[in-house]
């Protein structure tokens, strides 16, 4: 059987790589970045999956799905223009892919699916990062963040223990990590830009750090989210990724304006 | 109201490059073919992102008129003009 060997969390500003690249030393994300990637090294996982949000890449308002799989052979980008950062193929895992579909569906969670995909910063800037050799083969799970009406966060959550469920009954010989992708808080485009919702950061990382789930689930309200920034329903992806590892706590936890970086380890 | 035709202009703007091309060159026209009311056409092709931001486009849209200079609007006036205090007349 499959087994679940770690969960990270981490955020995926589109100039991280670019920082770390030609700025060191100068930015927090680098060392935070670091010590996940090392730690999800040594996890030795043959299969991500990848909880993230599209960024009006793939799907805009012409279809929106509020959750997607994407099930392809490989991808390339990142597509968007403000996204420095060297050309990236990310690996599909379309065997599992299928295989979460059908799980999901004979278990109530009705996913989308997208066979071709465009990908952004959301997805590659974690994968670039932490897993810079491309070589490990990755499922994304896209959930809408960014358009409210936002997903239920409890459903979110359940989402996650279905994928716990699915990967412990997957009858394959595989390590399996999910990787989150997003911030905590964080405004983009709107009149709250440049500001960061601080309380709010720091509530998130209380309730993550004493394994809090049913706290953050009650907590982590659509207009909660949104009043920490508009693009701070991303927060969804870690949620997912929480109701993957139980009421466990993370092996390691930092914060660093409105941005979580986190690691749960479970093998 | 055609909130979805001011959205899909800025969608494609990011993530079509020929449609970017066009309308970074032939800013109205491109806009023209868009089933966008008066009040709309206006407030789009002024620049004046409050009001197109009030009429429910998504913000994180919204941004692509300053990140492919559209109308007028720079990295410069968008926070200034989206927090109202500079006007577009």
């Amino acid at each position: 059987m499959a087994k679940l060997v770690m969960a990270v969390g981490v955020p995926h500003g589109p100039m991280i790589p670019w920082q770390i690249a030609n700025e060191p030393g100068k930015h927090a994300a680098e060392g935070l970045m670091k010590d996940v990637r090392e730690q999800l090294e040594a996890a030795e996982p043959d299969v991500i999956i990848e909880t993230t949000s599209d960024h009006f890449n793939n799907f805009s308002f012409q279809h929106l799905s509020q959750f997607c799989l994407g099930i392809v052979d490989q991808a390339e980008g990142p597509v968007e223009t403000y996204c420095p950062m060297p050309p990236q193929v990310m690996k599909g895992h379309p065997e599992m892919g299928k295989a979460l579909l059908t799980y999901g569906l004979r278990s109530g969670f009705d996913l989308g699916v997208a066979q071709e995909l465009r990908l952004d910063h959301s997805v590659l800037v974690p994968l670039h990062v932490l897993t810079p050799n491309m070589e490990i083969p990755v499922v994304p799970l896209y959930t809408n963040g960014l358009v409210p009406p936002l997903p239920q966060t409890r459903r979110c959550f359940n989402l996650g223990r279905m994928i716990r469920r699915f990967v412990e009954d997957w009858d394959r010989d595989l390590r399996v990590a999910v990787v989150a992708s997003g911030v905590f808080s964080l405004e983009i485009g709107g009149p709250k830009f440049g500001t960061v919702d601080e309380e709010w950061t720091s509530a998130v990382r209380s309730m993550l750090e004493g394994g809090k789930h049913e706290s953050l689930i009650r907590r982590a309200t659509e207009p909660r989210m949104l009043a920490a920034g508009n693009v701070s329903g991303e927060l969804l992806n870690w949620v997912t990724m929480a109701g993957t590892v139980g009421e466990i706590k993370p092996k390691f936890l930092e914060t660093e304006r409105g941005r979580g970086y986190a690691v749960w380890k479970l093998d | 109201m055609s909130v979805y035709s001011m959205n899909k202009i800025l969608y494609l703007t990011e993530n079509d490059a020929a449609f970017r091309q066009r309308i970074q060159t032939e800013a109205e026209a491109v806009v023209k073919e868009f089933p966008l009311t008066d009040e709309e056409f206006r407030a789009f092709t002024s620049g004046d992102i409050l009001a197109v931001f009030n009429m429910g486009v998504h913000p994180f849209l919204l941004s692509n008129f300053s990140r492919h200079g559209l109308f007028g609007v720079t990295d410069k006036n968008y926070f200034p003009r989206i927090r109202g205090e500079e006007k577009v007349s």
